[in-house]
Protein backbone atom coordinates (compact mmCIF):
# COMPACT_ATOMS: atom_id res chain seq x y z
CA UNK A 1 0.00 0.00 0.00
CA UNK A 2 3.13 2.25 0.84
CA UNK A 3 4.21 1.78 -2.81
CA UNK A 4 1.40 3.50 -4.55
CA UNK A 5 1.25 6.23 -2.24
CA UNK A 6 4.37 7.93 -3.95
CA UNK A 7 3.04 9.62 -6.68
CA UNK A 8 -0.35 11.61 -5.54
CA UNK A 9 -1.60 12.18 -8.78
CA UNK A 10 -0.86 8.58 -9.96
CA UNK A 11 -4.25 7.81 -10.01
CA UNK A 12 -6.83 4.44 -10.31
CA UNK A 13 -4.26 2.27 -8.04
CA UNK A 14 -5.17 -0.93 -10.27
CA UNK A 15 -3.66 1.22 -13.37
CA UNK A 16 -0.75 2.27 -11.77
CA UNK A 17 0.91 -0.83 -11.70
CA UNK A 18 0.53 -1.44 -15.78
CA UNK A 19 3.70 -0.84 -17.38
CA UNK A 20 1.82 0.28 -20.69
CA UNK A 21 -1.78 2.32 -20.46
CA UNK A 22 -1.91 3.28 -23.94
CA UNK A 23 -5.07 5.13 -25.79
CA UNK A 24 -5.54 2.00 -27.77
CA UNK A 25 -6.25 -0.11 -24.94
CA UNK A 26 -10.31 1.22 -25.77
CA UNK A 27 -11.21 -1.47 -22.95
CA UNK A 28 -9.05 -0.03 -20.25
CA UNK A 29 -10.32 3.97 -21.09
CA UNK A 30 -11.49 5.94 -18.17
CA UNK A 31 -14.44 8.42 -18.15
CA UNK A 32 -13.80 11.77 -17.23
CA UNK A 33 -16.18 10.92 -14.38
CA UNK A 34 -14.05 8.30 -13.38
CA UNK A 35 -10.97 10.17 -13.47
CA UNK A 36 -12.65 12.76 -11.32
CA UNK A 37 -13.85 10.45 -8.69
CA UNK A 38 -10.40 8.62 -8.53
CA UNK A 39 -8.63 11.84 -7.84
CA UNK A 40 -10.74 13.04 -5.50
CA UNK A 41 -10.28 9.93 -3.60
CA UNK A 42 -6.78 10.17 -3.61
CA UNK A 43 -6.63 14.18 -2.66
CA UNK A 44 -9.19 13.39 0.49
CA UNK A 45 -7.41 10.41 1.61
CA UNK A 46 -4.01 12.13 1.39
CA UNK A 47 -5.13 16.07 2.88
CA UNK A 48 -7.48 15.05 5.09
CA UNK A 49 -6.07 18.06 7.49
CA UNK A 50 -3.55 20.68 6.59
CA UNK A 51 -2.91 24.06 7.45
CA UNK A 52 -2.63 26.40 4.77
CA UNK A 53 -1.72 30.44 5.12
CA UNK A 54 -2.85 32.70 2.86
CA UNK A 55 -4.41 35.96 1.49
CA UNK A 56 -8.35 35.90 0.76
CA UNK A 57 -9.35 37.09 -2.85
CA UNK A 58 -12.80 37.03 -4.56
CA UNK A 59 -14.91 36.70 -1.76
CA UNK A 60 -18.11 35.87 -2.00
CA UNK A 61 -20.52 35.26 0.75
CA UNK A 62 -23.48 33.10 -1.16
CA UNK A 63 -27.44 33.36 -0.40
CA UNK A 64 -26.93 29.85 1.37
CA UNK A 65 -24.81 31.28 4.01
CA UNK A 66 -21.77 29.45 2.51
CA UNK A 67 -18.48 31.56 2.09
CA UNK A 68 -16.49 30.94 -1.56
CA UNK A 69 -13.14 32.58 -1.97
CA UNK A 70 -9.65 31.86 -3.61
CA UNK A 71 -6.54 31.64 -1.56
CA UNK A 72 -3.37 32.97 -2.67
CA UNK A 73 0.11 33.59 -2.12
CA UNK A 74 2.56 35.46 -4.43
CA UNK A 75 2.29 32.39 -7.09
CA UNK A 76 -0.31 30.23 -6.56
CA UNK A 77 -4.44 30.31 -5.14
CA UNK A 78 -6.27 27.81 -4.29
CA UNK A 79 -10.69 27.29 -4.55
CA UNK A 80 -11.35 27.45 -0.99
CA UNK A 81 -15.12 26.83 0.51
CA UNK A 82 -16.37 27.41 3.87
CA UNK A 83 -19.59 25.86 4.67
CA UNK A 84 -22.29 28.15 6.67
CA UNK A 85 -22.08 26.14 9.93
CA UNK A 86 -18.64 26.79 10.05
CA UNK A 87 -18.33 30.35 8.89
CA UNK A 88 -20.99 31.61 11.61
CA UNK A 89 -18.30 30.52 14.09
CA UNK A 90 -15.56 33.61 12.46
CA UNK A 91 -14.90 35.86 14.81
CA UNK A 92 -13.74 38.43 11.92
CA UNK A 93 -15.00 40.56 8.96
CA UNK A 94 -14.49 38.15 5.96
CA UNK A 95 -12.79 40.22 3.14
CA UNK A 96 -10.60 40.17 0.43
CA UNK A 97 -6.86 41.07 1.02
CA UNK A 98 -7.01 39.95 4.77
CA UNK A 99 -4.41 37.32 5.45
CA UNK A 100 -5.87 34.37 6.46
CA UNK A 101 -4.40 30.95 8.32
CA UNK A 102 -7.08 28.21 7.39
CA UNK A 103 -7.45 24.45 8.69
CA UNK A 104 -9.05 21.90 6.41
CA UNK A 105 -9.16 19.22 4.05
CA UNK A 106 -8.46 19.44 0.23
CA UNK A 107 -11.76 17.92 -2.36
CA UNK A 108 -12.24 17.80 -5.97
CA UNK A 109 -15.37 19.93 -7.11
CA UNK A 110 -16.07 17.08 -9.46
CA UNK A 111 -18.28 19.51 -12.01
CA UNK A 112 -15.40 21.31 -12.85
CA UNK A 113 -12.74 19.06 -12.55
CA UNK A 114 -11.07 21.28 -10.10
CA UNK A 115 -9.69 20.84 -6.64
CA UNK A 116 -10.67 22.93 -3.61
CA UNK A 117 -9.79 23.72 0.19
CA UNK A 118 -13.17 23.07 2.20
CA UNK A 119 -12.34 24.93 5.42
CA UNK A 120 -13.06 23.84 9.00
CA UNK A 121 -12.05 26.83 10.52
CA UNK A 122 -9.90 30.52 9.74
CA UNK A 123 -8.24 32.80 11.45
CA UNK A 124 -7.27 36.16 10.43
CA UNK A 125 -3.02 36.12 10.78
CA UNK A 126 -2.11 38.39 13.35
CA UNK A 127 -5.33 37.12 15.48
CA UNK A 128 -3.78 34.19 14.43
CA UNK A 129 -2.58 31.87 17.66
CA UNK A 130 -5.10 32.47 19.84
CA UNK A 131 -3.02 30.96 22.70
CA UNK A 132 -0.63 33.58 22.14
CA UNK A 133 -3.38 36.35 22.10
CA UNK A 134 -5.05 34.88 25.27
CA UNK A 135 -1.94 34.94 26.97
CA UNK A 136 -1.05 38.63 25.97
CA UNK A 137 -4.45 40.02 26.81
CA UNK A 138 -4.50 38.16 29.96
CA UNK A 139 -0.84 39.51 30.81
CA UNK A 140 -2.30 43.28 30.24
CA UNK A 141 -5.48 43.05 32.67
CA UNK A 142 -3.23 41.00 35.06
CA UNK A 143 -1.36 44.51 34.83
CA UNK A 144 -4.37 46.80 35.39
CA UNK A 145 -4.98 44.77 38.04
CA UNK A 146 -8.68 43.64 36.99
CA UNK A 147 -8.35 39.99 38.10
CA UNK A 148 -7.84 41.32 42.48
CA UNK A 149 -9.93 39.55 44.26
CA UNK A 150 -10.27 42.37 46.21
CA UNK A 151 -12.23 43.81 43.78
CA UNK A 152 -14.54 41.62 43.39
CA UNK A 153 -18.37 42.23 44.67
CA UNK A 154 -20.00 40.10 46.86
CA UNK A 155 -22.67 37.50 45.45
CA UNK A 156 -26.01 38.27 47.28
CA UNK A 157 -27.39 35.71 49.29
CA UNK A 158 -30.55 35.52 48.25
CA UNK A 159 -31.11 37.86 44.55
CA UNK A 160 -34.19 39.74 43.79
CA UNK A 161 -33.96 39.30 40.80
CA UNK A 162 -30.49 37.42 38.47
CA UNK A 163 -30.12 38.48 35.54
CA UNK A 164 -28.73 35.85 32.38
CA UNK A 165 -27.39 36.99 28.85
CA UNK A 166 -26.60 34.34 27.07
CA UNK A 167 -27.53 32.21 23.78
CA UNK A 168 -31.36 31.58 23.40
CA UNK A 169 -30.58 28.35 22.15
CA UNK A 170 -28.36 25.65 23.36
CA UNK A 171 -27.69 23.95 26.64
CA UNK A 172 -26.32 26.88 28.71
CA UNK A 173 -29.69 28.87 29.08
CA UNK A 174 -31.57 25.72 29.79
CA UNK A 175 -28.87 24.84 32.29
CA UNK A 176 -28.44 27.45 34.38
CA UNK A 177 -32.68 28.17 34.35
CA UNK A 178 -33.26 24.16 35.57
CA UNK A 179 -31.25 24.70 37.89
CA UNK A 180 -32.00 27.79 39.25
CA UNK A 181 -35.97 26.66 39.30
CA UNK A 182 -34.50 23.10 40.74
CA UNK A 183 -32.91 24.80 44.12
CA UNK A 184 -35.60 28.23 44.42
CA UNK A 185 -38.62 27.52 42.49
CA UNK A 186 -39.72 31.49 43.06
CA UNK A 187 -36.75 32.62 41.31
CA UNK A 188 -37.61 35.87 39.08
CA UNK A 189 -35.39 35.73 36.08
CA UNK A 190 -34.38 38.11 33.18
CA UNK A 191 -32.75 37.47 30.00
CA UNK A 192 -31.05 39.35 27.24
CA UNK A 193 -30.64 36.43 24.69
CA UNK A 194 -27.10 36.92 22.76
CA UNK A 195 -25.42 35.25 20.44
CA UNK A 196 -22.10 34.32 21.67
CA UNK A 197 -20.22 33.28 18.89
CA UNK A 198 -19.10 35.04 15.19
CA UNK A 199 -18.41 38.66 14.64
CA UNK A 200 -20.14 41.41 16.57
CA UNK A 201 -21.02 38.71 19.41
CA UNK A 202 -18.65 40.44 21.99
CA UNK A 203 -20.03 43.37 21.39
CA UNK A 204 -23.58 42.09 22.08
CA UNK A 205 -22.86 40.58 24.86
CA UNK A 206 -21.52 43.45 26.25
CA UNK A 207 -24.24 45.82 25.18
CA UNK A 208 -26.55 43.13 27.32
CA UNK A 209 -24.49 43.67 30.20
CA UNK A 210 -24.12 47.46 30.23
CA UNK A 211 -28.24 47.33 29.68
CA UNK A 212 -28.73 45.70 32.94
CA UNK A 213 -26.49 47.53 34.47
CA UNK A 214 -28.10 51.12 33.13
CA UNK A 215 -31.19 49.52 34.19
CA UNK A 216 -30.44 48.22 37.41
CA UNK A 217 -32.70 45.21 36.65
CA UNK A 218 -31.42 42.37 38.48
CA UNK A 219 -28.90 42.15 41.66
CA UNK A 220 -27.21 39.81 39.96
CA UNK A 221 -26.08 38.59 36.84
CA UNK A 222 -24.97 35.03 34.62
CA UNK A 223 -22.64 35.91 31.86
CA UNK A 224 -21.76 32.57 29.59
CA UNK A 225 -22.22 29.71 27.07
CA UNK A 226 -22.22 26.06 26.87
CA UNK A 227 -18.88 24.35 26.18
CA UNK A 228 -16.60 24.45 22.57
CA UNK A 229 -13.18 25.16 21.26
CA UNK A 230 -11.01 27.89 22.01
CA UNK A 231 -12.82 29.84 18.90
CA UNK A 232 -16.22 29.10 19.88
CA UNK A 233 -15.76 30.77 23.30
CA UNK A 234 -13.42 33.68 22.08
CA UNK A 235 -15.85 36.43 22.62
CA UNK A 236 -15.50 36.05 26.08
CA UNK A 237 -12.23 36.62 25.84
CA UNK A 238 -12.78 39.64 23.57
CA UNK A 239 -11.77 43.34 25.24
CA UNK A 240 -15.71 44.29 25.04
CA UNK A 241 -17.00 41.54 26.84
CA UNK A 242 -13.89 41.92 29.79
CA UNK A 243 -14.25 45.54 29.80
CA UNK A 244 -18.30 45.35 30.47
CA UNK A 245 -17.82 43.02 33.69
CA UNK A 246 -14.50 44.70 34.46
CA UNK A 247 -17.11 48.03 35.21
CA UNK A 248 -20.61 46.45 35.76
CA UNK A 249 -21.48 47.23 39.53
CA UNK A 250 -23.56 44.72 39.90
CA UNK A 251 -22.00 41.36 40.66
CA UNK A 252 -21.23 39.15 37.62
CA UNK A 253 -20.88 35.26 37.68
CA UNK A 254 -18.86 34.39 34.54
CA UNK A 255 -20.38 30.52 33.19
CA UNK A 256 -18.42 29.71 29.89
CA UNK A 257 -17.72 26.38 28.72
CA UNK A 258 -16.57 23.23 30.62
CA UNK A 259 -14.09 22.93 33.70
CA UNK A 260 -11.13 22.81 31.78
CA UNK A 261 -12.04 26.27 29.81
CA UNK A 262 -10.48 29.30 31.10
CA UNK A 263 -11.54 32.77 29.80
CA UNK A 264 -10.62 36.35 30.45
CA UNK A 265 -14.56 36.77 31.50
CA UNK A 266 -14.01 33.88 34.26
CA UNK A 267 -11.04 35.96 36.05
CA UNK A 268 -12.06 39.42 35.60
CA UNK A 269 -15.95 38.60 36.81
CA UNK A 270 -16.84 38.10 40.16
CA UNK A 271 -17.89 34.65 40.58
CA UNK A 272 -16.15 32.04 37.77
CA UNK A 273 -18.62 29.32 37.99
CA UNK A 274 -17.30 26.17 36.22
CA UNK A 275 -20.27 25.13 33.78
CA UNK A 276 -23.60 26.94 33.45
CA UNK A 277 -25.30 24.23 36.15
CA UNK A 278 -22.33 25.62 38.47
CA UNK A 279 -23.54 29.23 38.02
CA UNK A 280 -27.58 27.97 38.57
CA UNK A 281 -25.95 26.84 42.30
CA UNK A 282 -24.22 29.54 43.50
CA UNK A 283 -27.04 31.88 42.29
CA UNK A 284 -29.20 30.67 44.40
CA UNK A 285 -29.95 29.16 47.87
CA UNK A 286 -32.20 26.00 48.05
CA UNK A 287 -35.60 27.45 49.52
CA UNK A 288 -36.40 23.98 51.22
CA UNK A 289 -33.63 24.91 53.22
CA UNK A 290 -34.17 28.38 53.91
CA UNK A 291 -37.65 27.33 55.06
CA UNK A 292 -36.01 24.14 56.83
CA UNK A 293 -33.45 26.79 59.11
CA UNK A 294 -36.53 29.39 59.65
CA UNK A 295 -38.93 26.49 60.73
CA UNK A 296 -35.84 25.28 63.28
CA UNK A 297 -35.19 28.78 64.40
CA UNK A 298 -38.68 29.03 65.37
CA UNK A 299 -38.80 26.09 67.35
CA UNK A 300 -35.81 26.39 69.51
CA UNK A 301 -37.05 29.96 69.92
CA UNK A 302 -40.58 28.66 71.09
CA UNK A 303 -38.49 26.10 73.12
CA UNK A 304 -35.97 27.63 75.47
CA UNK A 305 -38.44 30.77 76.07
CA UNK A 306 -41.07 28.49 77.31
CA UNK A 307 -38.50 26.18 78.84
CA UNK A 308 -37.64 29.88 80.82
CA UNK A 309 -41.06 30.72 81.75
CA UNK A 310 -41.40 27.34 82.95
CA UNK A 311 -38.94 27.64 85.21
CA UNK A 312 -39.96 30.61 86.24
CA UNK A 313 -43.13 29.81 86.93
CA UNK A 314 -41.88 26.88 89.88
CA UNK A 315 -40.00 29.36 91.42
CA UNK A 316 -43.11 31.17 92.30
CA UNK A 317 -44.77 28.28 93.31
CA UNK A 318 -42.24 27.01 95.17
CA UNK A 319 -41.98 31.31 97.31
CA UNK A 320 -46.51 30.82 97.50
CA UNK A 321 -45.79 27.99 99.15
CA UNK A 322 -43.55 28.88 101.73
CA UNK A 323 -44.33 28.64 104.98
CA UNK A 324 -43.97 32.51 105.53
CA UNK A 325 -46.28 33.26 103.16
CA UNK A 326 -49.02 30.63 103.72
CA UNK A 327 -49.00 31.17 107.81
CA UNK A 328 -48.15 34.90 108.21
CA UNK A 329 -49.78 35.12 111.20
CA UNK A 330 -47.98 32.19 112.70
CA UNK A 331 -45.18 33.12 111.86
CA UNK A 332 -45.70 36.13 113.13
CA UNK A 333 -46.40 34.92 116.49
CA UNK A 334 -43.38 33.09 116.47
CA UNK A 335 -41.37 35.91 116.05
CA UNK A 336 -43.45 37.49 118.63
CA UNK A 337 -42.69 34.83 120.69
CA UNK A 338 -38.88 35.43 120.36
CA UNK A 339 -39.11 38.88 121.26
CA UNK A 340 -40.97 37.92 124.76
CA UNK A 341 -37.86 35.37 125.26
CA UNK A 342 -35.67 37.94 124.80
CA UNK A 343 -36.80 40.61 126.64
CA UNK A 344 -36.96 38.67 129.76
CA UNK A 345 -33.41 37.22 129.47
CA UNK A 346 -32.36 41.44 129.60
CA UNK A 347 -34.90 42.08 132.38
CA UNK A 348 -33.06 39.13 134.25
CA UNK A 349 -29.78 40.11 133.35
CA UNK A 350 -30.09 43.53 134.63
CA UNK A 351 -31.76 42.88 137.24
CA UNK A 352 -29.43 40.49 138.18
CA UNK A 353 -26.41 42.70 138.45
CA UNK A 354 -27.95 45.01 139.70
CA UNK A 355 -29.11 42.74 142.75
CA UNK A 356 -24.49 41.88 142.87
CA UNK A 357 -23.61 45.80 142.88
CA UNK A 358 -26.09 46.20 145.51
CA UNK A 359 -24.47 43.11 147.35
CA UNK A 360 -20.69 44.66 147.01
CA UNK A 361 -21.96 47.99 147.99
CA UNK A 362 -24.01 46.43 151.19
CA UNK A 363 -20.08 44.48 151.83
CA UNK A 364 -18.20 47.85 151.43
CA UNK A 365 -20.45 50.08 153.54
CA UNK A 366 -19.98 47.46 156.38
CA UNK A 367 -16.33 47.68 156.57
CA UNK A 368 -14.56 49.02 159.49
CA UNK A 369 -12.37 51.85 159.68
CA UNK A 370 -14.38 53.52 156.28
CA UNK A 371 -16.74 55.38 158.04
CA UNK A 372 -16.29 58.58 156.05
CA UNK A 373 -17.59 56.59 153.00
CA UNK A 374 -20.79 55.42 154.67
CA UNK A 375 -22.69 58.21 153.45
CA UNK A 376 -20.91 58.73 149.74
CA UNK A 377 -21.99 55.65 149.12
CA UNK A 378 -25.58 55.82 150.52
CA UNK A 379 -25.54 58.60 148.11
CA UNK A 380 -23.90 56.29 145.61
CA UNK A 381 -27.11 53.32 145.68
CA UNK A 382 -29.18 55.95 145.99
CA UNK A 383 -28.28 57.13 142.45
CA UNK A 384 -28.19 53.60 141.53
CA UNK A 385 -31.77 52.70 142.44
CA UNK A 386 -32.74 56.08 140.25
CA UNK A 387 -30.53 54.70 137.40
CA UNK A 388 -32.06 51.45 137.74
CA UNK A 389 -35.74 52.31 137.80
CA UNK A 390 -35.10 54.97 135.27
CA UNK A 391 -33.29 52.17 132.95
CA UNK A 392 -36.66 49.81 133.87
CA UNK A 393 -38.63 52.72 132.46
CA UNK A 394 -36.82 53.38 129.20
CA UNK A 395 -36.60 49.37 128.86
CA UNK A 396 -40.40 49.23 129.09
CA UNK A 397 -41.10 52.11 126.98
CA UNK A 398 -38.84 50.40 124.35
CA UNK A 399 -40.98 46.95 125.13
CA UNK A 400 -44.08 48.77 124.68
CA UNK A 401 -43.64 50.53 121.33
CA UNK A 402 -42.22 47.11 119.99
CA UNK A 403 -45.64 45.87 120.93
CA UNK A 404 -47.47 48.21 120.12
CA UNK A 405 -45.87 47.86 116.42
CA UNK A 406 -46.26 44.41 116.52
CA UNK A 407 -49.94 44.39 117.62
CA UNK A 408 -50.43 46.83 114.62
CA UNK A 409 -49.00 44.42 112.17
CA UNK A 410 -51.22 41.77 113.76
CA UNK A 411 -53.98 43.65 113.12
CA UNK A 412 -53.59 44.52 109.55
CA UNK A 413 -52.83 40.37 108.81
CA UNK A 414 -55.68 39.45 111.29
CA UNK A 415 -57.90 42.05 109.12
CA UNK A 416 -57.65 39.31 106.61
CA UNK A 417 -58.72 36.55 108.73
CA UNK A 418 -62.58 35.32 109.28
CA UNK A 419 -62.11 35.47 112.91
CA UNK A 420 -61.93 39.62 112.79
CA UNK A 421 -65.54 39.34 111.04
CA UNK A 422 -66.82 37.10 113.97
CA UNK A 423 -64.79 40.30 116.35
CA UNK A 424 -67.56 42.56 114.50
CA UNK A 425 -70.72 40.57 116.03
CA UNK A 426 -70.94 38.24 112.97
CA UNK A 427 -71.22 34.51 113.98
CA UNK A 428 -71.18 31.61 111.66
CA UNK A 429 -73.38 28.42 111.70
CA UNK A 430 -72.87 24.82 111.09
CA UNK A 431 -75.28 21.62 111.04
CA UNK A 432 -73.96 18.96 112.51
CA UNK A 433 -72.36 17.65 109.89
CA UNK A 434 -70.10 20.81 109.20
CA UNK A 435 -72.04 22.66 106.50
CA UNK A 436 -72.41 26.49 106.79
CA UNK A 437 -76.26 27.47 107.23
CA UNK A 438 -76.95 30.10 104.57
CA UNK A 439 -80.73 30.06 104.41
CA UNK A 440 -83.66 29.39 106.97
CA UNK A 441 -84.69 27.02 104.06
CA UNK A 442 -81.60 24.63 104.47
CA UNK A 443 -83.24 24.00 108.14
CA UNK A 444 -86.25 22.12 109.78
CA UNK A 445 -87.34 22.30 113.77
CA UNK A 446 -85.00 19.84 115.30
CA UNK A 447 -82.46 20.14 113.65
CA UNK A 448 -78.93 20.63 116.07
CA UNK A 449 -76.58 23.81 115.13
CA UNK A 450 -73.39 24.73 116.27
CA UNK A 451 -72.55 28.35 116.47
CA UNK A 452 -68.91 29.83 116.47
CA UNK A 453 -68.45 33.54 118.01
CA UNK A 454 -65.27 35.43 117.95
CA UNK A 455 -64.32 33.94 121.67
CA UNK A 456 -65.95 30.78 121.34
CA UNK A 457 -68.86 28.43 120.43
CA UNK A 458 -72.74 27.46 120.99
CA UNK A 459 -75.20 24.45 120.95
CA UNK A 460 -78.68 25.23 120.13
CA UNK A 461 -81.78 23.06 118.68
CA UNK A 462 -84.32 25.04 116.02
CA UNK A 463 -87.91 25.09 117.06
CA UNK A 464 -89.41 27.46 114.90
CA UNK A 465 -88.78 28.61 111.46
CA UNK A 466 -90.11 31.39 109.65
CA UNK A 467 -89.51 33.05 106.32
CA UNK A 468 -89.51 36.23 105.20
CA UNK A 469 -91.40 36.37 101.84
CA UNK A 470 -93.98 34.47 104.55
CA UNK A 471 -93.99 37.74 107.32
CA UNK A 472 -94.40 39.98 104.54
CA UNK A 473 -97.38 38.29 103.52
CA UNK B 1 -21.79 46.19 49.50
CA UNK B 2 -24.81 43.45 50.66
CA UNK B 3 -28.30 44.82 51.26
CA UNK B 4 -27.85 45.00 55.37
CA UNK B 5 -31.45 44.72 56.20
CA UNK B 6 -31.54 41.59 53.42
CA UNK B 7 -32.92 38.31 54.11
CA UNK B 8 -29.64 37.37 55.07
CA UNK B 9 -29.17 39.78 57.76
CA UNK B 10 -32.67 38.78 59.42
CA UNK B 11 -31.14 35.39 59.33
CA UNK B 12 -28.38 35.94 61.13
CA UNK B 13 -29.54 38.15 63.74
CA UNK B 14 -32.19 35.64 64.43
CA UNK B 15 -29.84 33.43 64.60
CA UNK B 16 -27.88 35.34 67.01
CA UNK B 17 -31.24 35.81 68.96
CA UNK B 18 -31.80 31.92 69.47
CA UNK B 19 -27.98 30.93 70.48
CA UNK B 20 -28.14 33.78 73.28
CA UNK B 21 -31.43 32.44 74.43
CA UNK B 22 -29.81 29.15 74.35
CA UNK B 23 -27.05 30.51 75.93
CA UNK B 24 -29.42 30.48 79.60
CA UNK B 25 -27.30 33.51 80.57
CA UNK B 26 -30.33 36.24 79.92
CA UNK B 27 -32.76 37.27 82.81
CA UNK B 28 -36.75 36.02 82.29
CA UNK B 29 -37.07 40.35 81.10
CA UNK B 30 -34.03 40.15 78.63
CA UNK B 31 -35.44 36.73 76.98
CA UNK B 32 -38.76 38.15 76.38
CA UNK B 33 -37.68 41.04 74.86
CA UNK B 34 -35.13 38.93 72.77
CA UNK B 35 -38.19 36.50 72.36
CA UNK B 36 -39.71 39.54 70.50
CA UNK B 37 -37.52 40.44 68.40
CA UNK B 38 -36.89 36.67 66.99
CA UNK B 39 -40.79 36.28 66.24
CA UNK B 40 -40.43 39.13 64.27
CA UNK B 41 -37.37 38.53 62.89
CA UNK B 42 -39.09 35.18 61.67
CA UNK B 43 -42.06 36.80 61.15
CA UNK B 44 -39.85 39.28 58.26
CA UNK B 45 -38.23 36.66 57.00
CA UNK B 46 -40.41 34.13 56.03
CA UNK B 47 -42.53 37.19 54.72
CA UNK B 48 -39.65 37.76 52.77
CA UNK B 49 -39.76 33.86 50.79
CA UNK B 50 -43.49 34.07 51.05
CA UNK B 51 -43.72 37.51 48.71
CA UNK B 52 -41.36 35.97 46.44
CA UNK B 53 -42.99 34.46 42.59
CA UNK B 54 -41.48 32.84 39.93
CA UNK B 55 -41.06 34.97 37.21
CA UNK B 56 -39.14 34.74 33.87
CA UNK B 57 -39.07 37.69 31.71
CA UNK B 58 -37.02 38.89 28.45
CA UNK B 59 -35.82 41.76 27.24
CA UNK B 60 -37.95 43.58 25.02
CA UNK B 61 -37.67 45.75 21.62
CA UNK B 62 -37.62 48.80 24.31
CA UNK B 63 -35.08 47.34 26.90
CA UNK B 64 -38.00 46.75 29.50
CA UNK B 65 -38.32 42.89 30.57
CA UNK B 66 -41.48 41.22 29.91
CA UNK B 67 -42.60 37.80 30.74
CA UNK B 68 -41.26 35.00 28.43
CA UNK B 69 -43.81 33.36 26.51
CA UNK B 70 -42.93 29.67 26.72
CA UNK B 71 -43.54 27.72 22.89
CA UNK B 72 -44.10 24.56 24.55
CA UNK B 73 -46.51 25.66 27.26
CA UNK B 74 -49.72 25.77 24.63
CA UNK B 75 -51.37 22.78 25.87
CA UNK B 76 -53.23 24.12 28.89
Amino acid sequence: MTGRRRSLFGYDPNALDRPNLGPSAKEESLTVSQVTAMVRQRLEREFRQIVVVGELSNVVHAASGHLYANLKDGKSQIAMVMWRTQKARLNFEVEDGVEVVVTGRLSLYEPRGSFQLIAASMVAEGTGNLEAQFRALKARYEELGWFDPAQKLELPFLPETIGVVTSSAGAAIHDILQTILGRFPKAHLRLIPVRVQGAGSSEEIAAAIDHFCATKACDVLIVGRGGGSIEDLWAFNEEPVVEAIHRAKIPVISAVGHETDVTLSDLVADHRALTPTAAGEVVVPILEDLEDDLGDSLGRLNRVVNHQMASAQNSLNALARSWALREPLNYLRRVEQRLDELGRTLNRVCSDRLAASKKRLEVLGETPGRLGLLSRLTQAQEGLARGSSRLDGSMNELMKRAANDLDFQRRLLEGLSPLSVLERGYSITRTQDGKIVRRADDLTPGDQLNTRFADGEAASTVTKISREDEANR
Amino acid sequence: MAKKIGFEQKMSDLEKIVADLEGGELSLEDAVSHYQKGIKLHRDAQGMLNAMEKKIEAVTADGTFAPLEIKDGEKA
